[in-house]
């Protein structure tokens, strides 16, 4: 029981350390790299907390299936959306990217 | 804690069947949340894609002490609620009451720091409207800002309510703390935290290097 | 139908319904005990109540959309008021009649019956879905009365959001409180299918009807929140002012047409699944045959639920998605054909060689095969980009629709009131007047719809009350069968009202149908079985090799001796 707590605390000062460096790093230019850190940093943290808060690591498969399927379906609605979007280019002139036709 | 008549419900046949249904039919329910979110996301997605830089001149323009803080908090909320469920676990009333509302006391503390920032955002007329300072698509931006941040906020108050709730009846003796709604609470809870950490990376930490 | 039950009966037949209370008795008759009820079957019907006052509500809508069409001139109503009356009609068929119809109706009564539980998983969460529905239903209420939508029912942007002068706001406030409601729903038979079967109901021992719920359930689940988010989202830009799909600050109305069809095109396979579940029913009774193909069934049914998702982007082939897009989503929405049609193909091979009869459930679900098909198979033409541009907007679409979900839905709908009705009240119905009013129901049902495909393809454009007089003769022969499929509609609502009080009195087991739920009294007790049952067999065993006997039941009741 008191491991249990420990356990929890040190997921717990793991998770304020990330922020920090997550915090720490949008002041330096890391470009499109900077993107990537900070999300996958808030990843990681989304995981931790998912993975041991949660306890999705003991959970049942059952449980487990409901949080995968949830993300395949996020996969899903941003993968078929973005097909779109990625590729509006090539309709030529007939449907433009938005951003083109802007007048600002 | 096995059979006990106060912690299983109708139609369930023991307090483990109960409890692996409660927690399964949760998930269920955050899987739906998932998705809720994820539709919002695929908003700031695509806007992002299509200006980048407005959307970095828009994060730059947020108050990224604020929303450290907040994090912060609530991160610890999160850590104190896994206490409560560990309370509930051997069965300690005092560990769980006091855990749920020292819990729903660190969301009300993240809401009031939202509240200054809010403030803040309204002063600096960050609202899109007709004195929006910066260049117009970082208008979607915020709107980006005030929806997620808004429904975020609603969650988190269900939450608190519900925390306090099962915090006060736990230690009215008028709920068991072994209840299965203790562990569903927590389940939200540490949901609407992690759906915070993402905001948090999408609208604070953006543009702020100067580039 | 007048025949015995008991002697197929291995065991007994649960006949001594005097011991036990029926769920209408126990608990007693007041008000109150039904308000505050929690027994799935008694919410069952509280949603039946709600859905049948939204059926005739946008029903008499459409009547007088219909009325309005009769000449090319329009008859009575203004722009305005047209564009309003269709909108009322869309969004409260869509999300307060058939979204809930099946699952919230005979899913929660049967759902648990049929899997030998004594109830869904979280009974006050069912209850509670039912207030927020009503809470809803306030909601759309309010935007009727206030003077309606004009929006259609798919509240595109930015009309919706910056230029209707309609009540968007009280409409699609509506629509998202009825979307917890169908969350709730979902949440809790997910839950229930998964942890509360009874001993031996394996998942490969399931009726279709209640895979056909649980897959429904599962796209609830997975879609429902995105609606949500789409009409959050119109609610910011409308009340707030936030720009979200505002061109003008540079956002895409498009966006919105994604967000929303992610959830509309996944939302027919809500509609739809349930329908297929209780046609899988019906045929098997009533053709005295084992489904055929039962695993392939359930993978159909999954399959269906899985690509459904897949293929939103087909509704928007000409909004300026990208042409790449276009032929992916043409591509994919092919594709959940086949599922659709390997169902279509197993009921006919169901029917082959059995020995059919022709009770009214039947003759609805008969109707259903023939109406879906044709709706399945135009909507092949329409998955097809060069006919869907040439099509798009207009009564071919409408048409196509709709024979999907009334000609679908609601023919399987009415199967299932009919086929079920006796276990719920207990009451038996004049069968002559259920066969008649089938039989009209889908001849009103063609005489509607039929013509809309030909004046569809040949341009007539939905949405409009003033048309070219050449597409005259077929908007009269469309309201002359929308009047009949009023008359139709009607018959059930007096002949079965009538059958409560004047009806013979119900058998466990009228059918002789091999389900859980028939394997218990009718009307069922409180907690559905006096003991668990326990299943020892695949269900839709008509009559069984070396068993003898025209049916075997999928279970009995432990030690009800």
């Amino acid at each position: 029981m008191t491991w249990g707590v420990l356990r929890h605390a040190g997921v717990w000062i793991l998770l304020l350390l990330l922020l920090g460096a997550t915090a720490a790093s949008s002041s330096f230019d890391l470009g499109e790299n900077g993107a990537v850190l900070r999300l996958g940093i808030a990843g990681l943290q989304v995981l931790l907390i998912w993975l041991l808060f949660m306890d999705l690591l003991g959970s049942s498969s059952l449980v487990r299936l409901c949080a995968i399927s949830a993300f395949l379906w996020i996969l899903l609605l941003f993968g078929l959306t973005f097909s779109d979007y990625f590729t509006r280019g090539w309709n030529g002139t007939s449907t433009r990217y938005p951003a083109r036709t802007a007048t600002w | 804690m096995s059979d006990d008549p106060s912690v299983v419900q109708f139609p369930w046949p023991t307090v483990a069947r109960q409890r692996e249904g409660v927690a399964f039919g949760m998930w269920t329910f955050l899987g739906s949340e998932i998705l809720f979110f994820g539709g919002l996301l695929l908003t700031y997605a695509v806007y992002r894609t299509l200006y980048p830089q407005a959307f970095n001149s828009g994060s730059a323009a947020t108050d990224i002490f604020y929303g450290t803080i907040n994090t912060a908090l609530l991160l610890t909320s999160s850590f104190i609620m896994t206490m409560a469920l560990r309370g509930s676990e051997s069965g300690s009333r005092g560990v769980v009451a006091a855990c749920m509302l020292t819990t729903a006391a660190f969301g009300l503390a993240f809401l009031a720091v939202k509240g200054l920032e809010y403030a803040e955002d309204i002063d600096k007329h960050l609202v899109p409207g007709p004195h929006f300072p910066l260049h117009p698509p970082a208008r979607l931006f915020f709107a980006f800002y005030w929806v997620a941040t808004g429904v975020h906020a609603i969650h988190l108050l269900v939450g608190i309510l519900v925390a306090v709730f099962l915090g006060i009846r736990v230690a009215l003796r008028q709920m068991a703390p072994e209840s299965t709604a203790i562990e569903a609470a927590s389940l939200y809870w540490h949901f609407v935290d992690s759906v915070w950490i993402v905001l948090y990376a999408l609208i604070y930490l953006p543009g702020r290097s100067g580039a | 139908m007048s025949e015995t039950v008991s002697a197929a009966e291995p065991g007994k037949a649960p006949e001594e319904s005097e011991q036990c209370e029926s769920y209408l008795e126990a608990g007693g008759h007041t008000l109150m005990s039904w308000l505050t009820t929690t027994d799935h079957k008694r919410i069952g019907i509280l949603y039946a109540i709600a859905i049948t006052f939204f059926f005739f509500i946008a029903g008499i809508a459409i009547g007088l959309v219909r009325l309005e069409l009769m000449s090319p001139r329009g008859l009575f109503l203004s722009d305005d008021e047209y564009n309003r009356l269709f909108s009322l009609h869309g969004i409260v068929m869509v999300w307060f009649f058939l979204v809930p119809s099946i699952p919230a109706t005979f899913g929660n009564f049967f759902l648990p019956l049929m899997i030998g539980a004594k109830d869904v998983a979280f009974p006050r969460l069912n209850l509670l879905s039912w207030y927020v529905y009503l809470l809803a239903a306030g909601f759309a209420c309010y935007a009727i009365v206030a003077g309606g939508v004009d929006t259609g029912w798919t509240f595109y942007t930015p009309f919706s959001s910056l230029y209707s002068n309609g009540n968007v706001l009280a409409a699609a406030a509506g629509v998202f409180v009825a979307g917890f409601s169908s969350i709730a729903t979902g949440v809790n038979f997910i839950t229930t299918t998964h942890m509360l079967r009874a001993p031996g109901m394996t998942w490969f021992r399931l009726p279709l009807f209640v895979w056909a719920i649980y897959a429904t359930s599962v796209v609830i689940v997975l879609a429902t929140p995105i609606l949500a988010m789409s009409l959050l989202l119109i609610i910011a830009e409308r009340l707030f002012g936030l720009p979200v799909f505002n061109p003008n600050d540079g956002g895409d109305p498009i966006l919105f047409q994604h967000l929303f069809w992610f959830y509309s095109h996944p939302a027919v396979y809500i509609m739809i699944l349930p329908a297929m579940g209780v046609i899988s029913e019906v045929f098997t009774c009533f053709a005295r045959r084992h489904i055929f193909g039962y695993a392939m069934m359930i993978y159909a049914i999954l399959g269906i639920a899985v690509i459904g998702f897949f293929v939103w982007g087909h509704h928007m082939f000409v909004s300026g998605e990208s042409q790449f897009a276009n032929l992916m989503f043409s591509l994919l929405s092919f594709l959940v054909a086949v599922p659709s049609a390997i169902k279509v193909f197993n009921w006919t091979a169901t029917l082959y060689r059995g020995s059919i009869s022709f009770e009214a459930p039947m003759v609805y679900a008969m109707g259903f095969v023939g109406l879906f098909t044709m709706g399945g198979l135009t909507g092949l033409f329409l998955a097809s980009i060069p006919i869907d541009v040439h099509v798009t907007d207009t009564y071919f679409v409408v048409a196509h629709f709709h024979y999907i979900m009334v000609g679908g839905s609601v023919s399987a709908f009415f199967a299932a009131l009919h086929f079920w009705w006796p276990k719920i009240t207990g009451k038996l119905y004049s069968e002559a007047w259920a066969r008649f009013a089938a039989v009209i129901m889908f001849l009103g049902f063609n005489s509607t719809f039929l013509p809309q495909y030909i004046m569809g393809y040949t341009g007539m454009p939905r949405r409009y009350h003033v048309y070219p007089p050449e597409f005259q003769a077929y908007h009269v022969l469309s309201s002359m069968g929308a009047l009949v499929l009023l008359t139709a509609y009607m018959l059930p609502l007096v002949y079965l009202t009538w059958s409560l009080f004047h009806g013979k009195k119900a058998p466990a087991n009228p059918w002789r149908a091999t389900g859980l739920e028939w394997q218990t009294p009718s009307p069922p007790p409180e907690y559905n079985f006096e003991e668990i049952p326990r299943v020892d067999t695949l269900p839709y065993e008509y009559h069984p090799e070396n068993q003898g006997g025209p049916f075997r039941p999928q279970g009995k009741v432990i030690g009800g001796k």
